[in-house]
């Protein structure tokens, strides 16, 4: 069964065409990497799937629902964004992480602190870092805090984007090889890299599709 | 003593003087802000010509409905400066900020004048004019800086807001940080000013 279909998607920038008569479909569960040249519209196809964007023509369908100002805040609490240049503010990890929580939408979850900490060891954050500045990570530290806050969130699709691009080879192994092992999730990975290259991954040009 | 001194007419234009400073400081350095100032000055000495003509009247004749007109008319100019200071496109923003600030500086003024000096006549011209001048001058700093600051991060940092939409957040949850960070600014010379209250004067 479909989980994400985009159907006949029409969008340009000013004179530029980015999708024409464009369709997609994701089945539930299915591992998918989308690839292509910068520029043919990969984040753009997340910002679509999110409702960040409209298209001109066509329609997207989240699990049988369409996607429109109503429905669109339903679809956002079924999925998981990270992208690789994370803007999570300027203050306190630790307070970062709780505000994402405490949302009426996350409360359910009851995340606990020793949650949050067996996934940063996971990651090789330490502790430490938990209760300091935003400002003080590096691209690859915000990055592994997104990708903690992700799976602490749980949902049931991952948009990633370029997420282990600021990582070192052990860590983007450990991390394509944590989200590649969540079964029933329906995972979307834009990236370069190879280790997202695996047998129950398919591979989606966006250059030999648009 | 007698009271305070009476400043000549020829004393306040000599004030003016005070002005030479900033100039030979813009010249000195190069700053562009000579036009600026010399427009600033002559609408502020035009202002305070006008108004302080039609003060003597108000005050005069102290009607209710005259002395709410003329506070409505305060909170009018305030809500133009502010969105031409944050630079906000006026059919969007300029009633909702008129709305803000009438209902804030509305409440507070009663406050003042109903409960802190218990006035049988809240709309009293000595009280509802000169209090709401006051309160309307004082603010229109923060509410530039809080009004501007939010609407700029907004824009400038539009990636933090979808990604908070993107973890959940409905509307107000994930404009709640960028609320945050712009009250704390607006609130930042205020805080200062009270803080040297009573050692360094610098609020009317």
């Amino acid at each position: 069964m479909n989980i994400i279909s985009l159907k006949d998607i029409d969008l340009k920038f000013g004179s530029k065409h980015v999708f024409k008569s464009f369709g997609l479909d994701i089945q539930k569960g299915e591992k998918v990497r989308i690839k292509g040249k910068s520029g043919v519209g990969k984040t753009t196809l997340f910002r679509l799937i999110l409702g960040f964007l409209k298209p001109e023509k066509g329609n997207i369908l989240y699990d049988g629902l369409k996607l429109d100002s109503n429905s669109v805040w339903d679809v956002r609490r079924s999925i998981a964004y990270v992208s690789q240049d994370m803007s999570i503010g300027e203050g306190l990890v630790k307070d970062f992480l709780e505000e994402i929580f405490s949302y009426e939408a996350n409360k359910h979850l009851n995340v606990d602190l020793e949650n949050i900490l067996t996934l940063f060891r996971q990651f090789d954050l330490s502790g430490e870092l938990y209760r300091g500045r935003i400002s003080d990570l590096s691209g690859g530290e915000k990055q592994r805090v997104g990708i903690v806050a992700s799976i602490l969130l749980d949902r049931s699709t991952y948009l990633l984007d370029e997420i282990t691009s600021a990582l070192d080879e052990a860590l983007k192994e450990k991390v394509a090889r944590c989200f590649l092992g969540l079964n029933e999730k329906t995972i979307l990975i834009i990236s370069h890299d190879q280790v997202w290259e695996a047998e129950n991954v398919k591979l989606i040009d966006l250059d030999s599709l648009n | 003593m007698n009271g305070s001194q009476d400043i000549s007419t020829v004393a306040l234009a000599l004030a003016y003087l005070l002005l030479l400073i900033p100039l030979i400081l813009a010249y000195y350095f190069n700053i562009r802000i000579v036009k600026r100032l010399i427009i600033s000055v002559i609408r502020m000495t035009g202002q305070l010509f006008v108004v302080g003509i039609a003060l003597i009247y108000f005050f005069k004749l102290d009607n209710n409905w005259l002395n709410a007109a003329w506070v409505i008319g305060m909170i009018i100019f305030a809500a133009v400066s502010t969105a031409n200071n944050s630079e906000l496109n006026y059919r969007i923003f300029l009633f909702p900020i008129f709305l803000a600030f009438l209902v804030s500086t509305g409440l507070i003024l009663w406050f003042f004048n109903a409960v802190l000096v218990d006035l049988n006549n809240v709309f009293d011209a000595r009280y509802l004019i000169v209090i709401g001048g006051m309160l309307l001058g004082n603010s229109l700093k923060g509410d530039i800086i809080g009004i501007s600051k939010f609407y700029e991060d907004l824009k400038k940092d539009e990636k933090r807001y979808l990604y908070h939409l993107a973890a959940g957040a409905n509307q107000k949850e994930a404009i709640v940080p960028f609320f945050r960070d712009s009250m704390t600014a607006a609130l930042k010379p205020f805080i200062a000013s009270m803080a040297t209250m009573g050692v360094v004067f610098f609020q009317v």
